[in-house]
């Protein structure tokens, strides 16, 4: 098989905060599996729960976040991006192209937990990520 | 004779390294640096909201570099990085 170009991506998804977070995370479970069904690949996913919106979106207060680095080939980006968009449970999301993915946790997941330090100690002694980047 | 006379006064003035050289410029501004520029600089991240706090004003609008002291490239890159942030709702469009 041609060997595909792969380009690094970051992804951050809003949820309704009607969904449950197990919704959440077997949706995006079939994300992931989507992703790699095709040939790419998912380096780190983060659930960076409910967050209070800085203004309402669709008269919805609250949403939930998560983040997920990507590796995909370039001709399913787009179609990728229309599936997201086509998806009723998904409020708003950020794709971006990155040059290199951080496999440290994001400082989006870091400031929700900033209060707990218990799961801030977790977080830096990456009990919480087994996943790890294959290719740097 | 003249010359020779100025010549010996620059040295004695060399040659006492407590004594300033120039009279003007005993005090001066600190220059602040970019803060994303240089050796272990912060990154900008349209993720970290309370690093792009830092560069707002109240009512939420971005703060000219002059007051902030960012380098123009790096302003560009934290303007686009505060858009992303506003965009998911993670900072707002306008505060009140």
């Amino acid at each position: 098989m041609k060997q595909k170009k792969l380009n690094n991506y970051e992804l951050v998804c809003i949820f309704t905060q009607d969904t449950t977070e197990q919704i959440v995370r077997s949706t995006v479970s079939e994300y992931t599996q989507k992703i790699k069904e095709v040939g790419g690949d998912v380096t780190k996913t983060e659930f960076c729960g409910m967050r209070t919106f800085a203004y309402p979106i669709n008269k919805k207060k609250k949403g939930y976040y998560i983040l997920l680095n990507l590796r995909l080939p370039t001709e399913f980006v787009k179609k990728f991006d229309i599936f997201l968009k086509n998806d009723p449970k998904v409020v708003r999301f950020l794709m971006l192209r990155v040059e290199e993915l951080d496999p440290k946790p994001s400082e989006l997941l870091q400031q929700r937990h900033n209060l707990d330090s218990a799961y801030k100690a977790q977080i830096r002694s990456g009990k919480i990520y087994q996943q790890q980047p294959e290719i740097a | 004779m003249s010359e020779e006379t100025s010549v010996s006064q620059e040295q004695s003035v060399g040659s006492n390294p407590r004594m300033p050289t120039r009279s003007r410029r005993t005090f001066f501004k600190k220059r602040r640096s970019c803060p994303f520029s240089g050796p272990n600089a912060l990154k900008v991240d349209y993720k970290n909201v309370q690093l792009l706090q830092k560069f707002l004003s109240d009512s939420g609008k971005i703060l000219p570099s002059r007051i902030t002291a960012v380098s123009t490239k790096h302003q560009r890159h934290l303007s686009r990085a505060v858009k992303h942030a506003r965009y998911l709702a993670l900072i707002p469009y306008i505060a009140d």
